[in-house]
């Protein structure tokens, strides 16, 4: 005997991993494309040149840490959004829950495939951006880029969870996609507008620019990270439940 | 013999506008094969998928090997094989892939799916290449696919949802032998409205009509009660001119002309060498024999009994 999950991990595995390459590329490319663009935006348009400050490495790589945090993360609740609705749609979800598998562990198993396909994808954009900067802009130590990326990995756990949890109730994997995306933008767009003094320390959505942008003690920096774990573990309850007390969990809703 | 059985006391099951089963009950215990039949919309999937766990019935119970059957409770699972009457597949996965991730989601190690989906794959008879892509299958093939994928834990208990809907008269017939095979030692309660020759072949048939068990009995019972003594006759030709013969014979009642043959009873059965020997001194005749109705119309008689 092995453990059931074992199988819908591989099969998880089998239907994401070619999600990870072209993710990486596109957000590779997308860093070298913030990075240049940085640098020849003052030469395009020359009368903005006196306009904004000489560009340094922090700028550059808060630029890019800053759109991860919404583009990215809707990429990864729109790659939710089939987890569950779209099996739903597909007709596939009756071949999981006739098997001797825990709703928790099926939950799980499938936020953490889609999570860890775009947490890649974050992290060789995020090196490569390091590494565009460096090159491009300016040398600078790969410390604090290290801690952006760190807070922005628990802030995209917290929105994949989100996405899930969205894919579980919708109705089918489009409105899954739209409304979780809705709901993504939503809160990086409000939340990227609470980076005052008074509030840094507490706006933990936007964690991975306020570890660069301000001087926050390591207390606050782990007590923000400890609020995104819980959010994020609240939410999978909430979501493990729904699933859990669905009486009908196989037929497609209407 | 192993301890395996169904049992199902007063279940009922309401959706929000309708009562898909009003208070069904049954007992099957011991293997062999089972017809649960009925008209579209009388509730057979709505049973079955209270019986695999997958729905919440509204009032009653049901029992498998002798445990009540949660939705929560997984012991259960590993010892049902259910065939989804309209499951997707894994599109993307080859064949033999979705048959080992399905053998693994039972909890098969890799040894054991290794051989098992050998084993499978050859006594349901898959014959086309394992590593074919799911999405380029047809839908027959698919069916048996999955019928595969639910034998893969040697169940004791298979629960087959419309198991011979769209195959062909071929695999069907192979179906068939198979569903007869695996009956040898297990329970397998199916629902159709094909009614097949395998009809004659279940151990008890169960006719269910808008939510409610209205027949459930041996098929021999079933063939008796609606068989009507009756008897056909299909002339080489002059149909009506032999039908007025008939009707000049005064033993030969209840004449009617269906299609190409003729219908009557006697009012007694010695009466048959009579009308034989009186007939084929003037008519040449094709067939003769007892009048038993084929499945689809005792299927008709008995749902509007109800
Ligand atoms: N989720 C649901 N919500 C509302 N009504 C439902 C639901 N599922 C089934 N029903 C209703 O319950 C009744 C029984 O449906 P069921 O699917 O069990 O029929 P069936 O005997 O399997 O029919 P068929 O031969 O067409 O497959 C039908 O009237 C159907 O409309
Ligand atoms: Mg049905």
């Amino acid at each position: 005997m092995t453990k059931p999950i074992y199988a819908l991990i591989k099969k998880e595995w089998e239907y994401n991993k070619g999600r990870i390459i072209p993710l990486s590329i596109g957000l590779a490319l997308f860093g070298f494309l913030n990075v240049g663009l940085l640098l020849i935006l003052p030469d395009l348009i020359p009368y903005i040149e006196g306009l904004i400050p000489e560009i340094t490495p922090e700028m550059s790589i808060e630029s890019y840490m800053n759109s991860l945090n919404s583009i990215v993360s809707i990429i990864a609740v729109i790659l939710c959004a089939d987890a569950i609705a779209g099996e739903r749609e597909k007709n596939t979800l009756v071949l999981i829950r006739t098997k001797p598998i825990p709703i928790y562990s099926i939950i799980i198993t499938k936020l953490l495939a889609r999570y860890i396909v775009v947490l890649i994808g974050a992290i060789v954009g995020t090196l490569s951006v390091y590494l565009f900067t460096y090159l491009l802009v300016g040398p600078t130590s790969i410390g604090p880029v290290l801690l952006s990326l760190l807070a922005y990995a628990l802030i995209l756990f917290v929105f994949t969870s989100i996405g899930m949890l969205i894919s579980t109730i919708a109705k089918s994997q489009i409105s899954a996609g739209a409304i979780s995306a809705g709901v993504v933008l939503v809160i990086s767009l409000v939340s990227s507008f609470f980076i005052y003094d008074n509030l840094v320390n507490f706006n933990a959505f936007q964690l991975q620019s306020t570890v660069l942008l301000f001087d926050l003690t390591p207390l606050t920096i782990a007590l923000n990270g400890l609020a995104l774990i819980l959010i994020a573990g609240i939410i999978i309850a909430v979501n493990v439940v729904t699933f859990y007390s669905e009486k009908e969990p196989t037929r497609k809703k209407v | 013999m192993k301890n395996h059985g169904i049992e199902i006391k007063n279940l009922q099951k309401d959706f929000q506008d309708v009562q898909a089963l009003k208070g069904v009950s049954l007992k099957i215990d011991k293997p062999g094969l089972y017809g649960l039949i009925g008209p579209n919309g009388a509730g057979k999937t709505t049973l079955l998928k209270c019986v695999s766990s997958l729905l919440v019935p509204s009032a009653g119970e049901v029992f498998v090997n002798n445990q009540v059957v949660h939705t929560k409770d997984f012991s259960i699972r590993s010892r049902i094989g259910f065939l989804p009457e309209d499951s997707g597949l894994y599109e993307k996965l080859t064949a033999k892939d979705f048959l080992h991730i399905m053998a693994g989601m039972y909890g098969l190690s890799k040894e054991e799916r290794k051989m098992r989906v050998k084993e499978v794959v050859e006594y349901v008879g898959i014959n086309y290449s394992p590593s074919k892509v799911v999405k380029y299958l047809s839908t027959g093939q698919r069916r048996l696919l999955l019928f595969a994928s639910i034998l893969l834990h040697d169940p004791d208990i298979l629960i087959l949802d419309e198991s011979l809907s769209g195959l062909d008269p071929i695999n069907r017939e192979h179906l068939t032998g198979l569903m007869r095979k695996l009956a040898e030692d297990k329970i397998v309660l199916f629902s159709s409205h094909i009614l097949a020759d395998i009809w004659r072949l279940c151990e008890r048939i169960f006719v269910l009509n808008n939510g409610e068990m209205i027949v459930e009995d041996q098929p021999e019972n079933i063939l008796a009660q609606m068989s009507d003594d009756s008897f056909f006759l299909i002339p080489k030709n002059n149909l009506d001119q032999v039908k007025a013969f008939l009707e000049t014979l005064s033993y030969v009642t209840n004449i009617r002309i269906q299609h190409d043959k003729i219908i009557f009873k006697l009012q007694n059965k010695s009466n048959i060498s009579n009308l034989m020997k009186s007939i084929l001194e003037e008519y040449e005749l094709i067939s003769f024999g007892p009048n038993i109705p084929d499945l689809d119309q005792i299927f008709t008689r008995m749902v509007n009994a109800s």
